[in-house]
C-alpha cells in the first residue's frame, strides 16, 4: 500500500479531535464541537472503507 | 438482604438455554474439523467467509466494557466521552496499514500466531519471546477483567442466587468446553451467535430509549440545564489526551493477538477486506449507541456517584421495565448480550494464549512434536490457563489489579515490531528488541512511579513509551550498522 492512503487515514483520524471548534451551541442534542467530532468520525469511517476498496486490490476483483 | 434479581424466571431460563446451546455449537465445531493440525484448530482451517469473519471480529473486539463501561463513561465524562467512538474506529484505520501485507505473508508462510510472523521476519528468538510474553500478559489481563465483570453480571441477574464465584466457574467451564471441542471453529461460530445478540441488544435498547425518553435533542437540553459543564469543549490538555487515547487504540487494540489470528483465518483477501469495511462502521452503531444510553441516563438520573453511574444502563432498563412491564425482555436481551460480549472476548483471548504457549514457546523448544500432539497440548493449556484465570479473578488483590490495567500501554510497544517488520526491510531484530525494551521500561516507570505524572503533558505513558521505542529502534539501527 502506498503512502497516500496511510497519510489520508492518519490525517482524518487526527481531524476527529475538535481542535479549533469550541462553540457550545446545541445541534441535534450535541454541543457544536461534539457534533463536529461526530461528523468527522462518520467521514473517517467512510474514508477508511473507501481506501480499503481503492488501495487493496484482491484476486476476487480481478476476476 | 438479598438483592432483587434483574430478570424473572423466564429470563433466566432464556439465558441458561443460550449458554448451554454454546456447548452444542462446540460439538458442531468438533464434528466439522478437517484434521488434527494446529491450523485447523487455531485458525478454523483458514476458511472463514465474510459473515463469520465479520461477526467474530465484531464480537471479539466489543467486550463487556462496551455494554457496561461505555455508558457509565459517557455519564461521567459528558460529551468528551465521544472520544471512545473514535477510539474504536481508529483500530480499523490501523489495520489498513498492515493487514493486507500481513495476510499475504500468513498465506505464504502458514502463520498461526503473531510470534510466527516476528520469528519469520527477524529470525530473533529473544525478540519473538519478548513479543509473545507482552501479548500473553496483555491478554491475561483481558481475561481476568472480563471474568470479574461476568461474575458481577451473574450476581445482578440472579439477585445473588448464583454467587460471584459460582458464576465465574460455571461460565468459564462452558467457554473452555466449547473452545477445546472445536477450537477457533467453535469460537467463531459462537461469536456469530454472540455478535448477533450483541448487535440486536444494542439496537433494541437504543430504539427503546429513543421512544421512551424522546431522543438526544430532549436529553441534550436537559443535560445543559442540569450539568452545563458537560457541554464545555475539551481544554488543550484534554485535546492532547483525546488524541493520545485514540493512539492507544490505534497502536494497542489493533495488535491484539486474537485479532491478528482472525486476519490469518480469513478465507481470502476479499473476505478480509469486506469484513474490515463493515467493521469500520460498527463503532457508530455500537459504541455510539451505548454512549447515547449514558447521556440519556445523565439527563434522566442526574447526580449518581462514580459507582452507581457504572450501572446506568441497568438503571435505565429497570426504569423502562417499571413503566412498561412488557419491556422486561429488553433487560433479558441486554444482559444476555453483555454476557455474550464478555464470553466472545474471553474465549478468543484464551485461544490466542493457548496458541502462543503451544506454538511460540513449547513448539519452538520441543525436540519433536507432531501437529496432533501440539493440538492436544494446546487444549490442555487452555484448561490450565482458564483454571488459573478463574482462581485469580476470584482472589486477586486490588493492588495487583493496578499492574494488570496497563495492557494497552504494553501492547502499543509491539506495534513497531509488526509495522516496521512489514514495511522496512533493512531494520534488524536487535534494534526492534532494544526499542521494545526501552518502550516497556518507560511506560511501566511512568505508570507505577507515583512521583511522576502518569500522563505527562496529557499524553498516556504508553504513547510516550512508543515514541521512545521508535526513536530507539532507529538509533540502535544506526549504531549497529556503524
Amino acid at each position: 500500500m502506498s503512502r497516500i492512503p496511510v497519510l489520508i487515514s492518519l490525517l482524518f483520524c487526527v481531524a476527529t479531535t475538535p481542535f479549533f471548534i469550541s462553540s457550545e451551541k446545541m445541534m441535534f442534542g450535541f454541543p457544536i464541537w461534539a457534533f463536529y467530532s461526530l461528523i468527522m468520525i462518520v467521514i473517517y469511517s467512510v474514508i477508511i472503507c473507501y481506501l480499503l476498496e481503492r488501495y487493496w486490490p484482491t484476486k476476487h476483483q480481478d476476476k | 438482604m438479598t438483592p432483587q434479581p434483574l430478570v424473572g424466571t423466564w429470563g433466566l431460563v432464556f439465558m441458561a438455554l443460550y449458554l448451554f446451546s454454546l456447548i452444542g455449537v462446540g460439538i458442531a465445531g468438533r464434528i466439522a474439523r478437517k484434521d488434527q493440525s494446529l491450523s485447523d484448530f487455531y485458525l478454523a482451517g483458514r476458511g472463514m467467509g465474510v459473515a463469520v469473519l465479520f461477526l467474530t471480529l465484531y464480537a471479539t473486539q466489543y467486550s463487556g466494557n462496551t455494554m457496561i463501561g461505555f455508558a457509565g463513561k459517557a455519564y461521567r465524562g459528558g460529551y468528551q466521552s465521544l472520544v471512545m467512538v473514535v477510539f474504536m474506529s481508529s483500530v480499523i484505520g490501523a489495520y489498513l496499514l498492515y493487514a493486507p501485507k500481513l495476510f499475504k505473508l500468513s498465506q505464504k508462510y502458514h502463520f498461526i500466531t503473531t510470534g510466527d510472523f516476528i520469528q519469520q521476519r527477524y529470525k530473533n528468538v529473544s525478540l519473538t519471546l519478548a513479543v509473545v510474553i507482552v501479548s500473553i500478559v496483555a491478554l491475561g489481563n483481558y481475561i481476568l477483567t472480563n471474568l470479574k465483570a461476568i461474575g458481577y453480571i451473574v450476581v445482578a441477574s440472579t439477585g445473588g442466587v448464583i454467587s460471584f464465584t459460582q458464576g465465574i466457574i460455571v461460565l468459564s467451564l462452558i467457554m473452555v468446553i466449547y473452545e477445546t471441542l472445536g477450537g477457533m471453529r467453535s469460537v467463531a461460530w459462537t461469536d456469530v451467535i454472540q455478535g448477533i445478540l450483541l448487535l440486536g441488544g444494542v439496537f433494541i435498547i437504543f430504539i427503546v430509549i429513543q421512544l421512551e425518553y424522546g431522543g438526544m435533542e430532549i436529553a441534550g437540553e436537559m443535560i445543559r440545564q442540569n450539568d452545563p459543564k458537560t457541554f464545555s469543549p475539551p481544554s488543550w490538555e484534554e485535546k492532547r489526551t483525546w488524541l493520545s487515547t485514540v493512539g492507544l487504540a490505534f497502536f494497542g487494540i489493533s495488535v491484539y493477538p486474537h485479532a491478528i489470528q482472525r486476519i490469518y483465518a480469513a478465507k481470502n483477501e476479499h473476505t478480509l477486506k469486506r469484513s474490515l469495511q463493515i467493521m469500520v462502521f460498527m463503532p457508530l452503531v455500537t459504541t455510539m449507541f451505548m454512549m447515547i444510553v449514558g447521556w440519556v441516563g445523565l439527563s434522566q438520573f442526574p447526580g449518581l456517584d462514580s459507582n452507581s453511574s457504572e450501572q446506568i444502563t441497568i438503571i435505565v432498563l429497570q426504569d423502562i421495565s417499571a413503566r412498561i412491564p412488557i419491556m422486561q425482555f429488553v433487560t433479558v436481551l441486554f444482559l444476555s448480550a453483555a454476557i455474550a460480549a464478555i464470553m466472545s472476548t474471553v474465549d478468543s483471548a484464551l485461544l490466542a494464549i493457548s496458541s502462543m504457549l503451544t506454538k511460540d514457546i513449547y513448539g519452538r523448544f520441543a525436540y519433536y512434536s507432531d501437529q496432533s500432539t501440539l493440538t492436544r497440548l494446546g487444549k490442555i493449556f487452555s484448561w490450565i490457563i482458564m483454571a488459573f484465570a478463574v482462581v485469580l479473578a476470584i482472589h486477586l488483590p486490588q493492588t495487583i489489579w493496578r499492574i494488570m490495567e496497563i495492557k494497552l500501554e504494553l501492547l502499543c510497544q509491539i506495534f513497531p515490531a509488526i509495522l516496521i517488520g512489514l514495511h522496512f526491510k533493512h531494520i534488524d531484530g536487535r534494534s526492534i528488541l532494544a526499542g521494545l525494551t526501552v518502550g516497556i521500561m518507560i511506560s511501566v516507570v511512568l505508570i507505577l512511579n507515583s512521583d511522576l505524572p502518569s500522563k505527562p503533558w496529557g499524553i498516556h505513558a504508553g504513547i510516550w513509551g512508543l515514541a521512545f521505542n521508535v526513536v530507539s529502534v532507529w538509533l540502535f539501527q544506526y549504531f549497529y550498522k556503524k
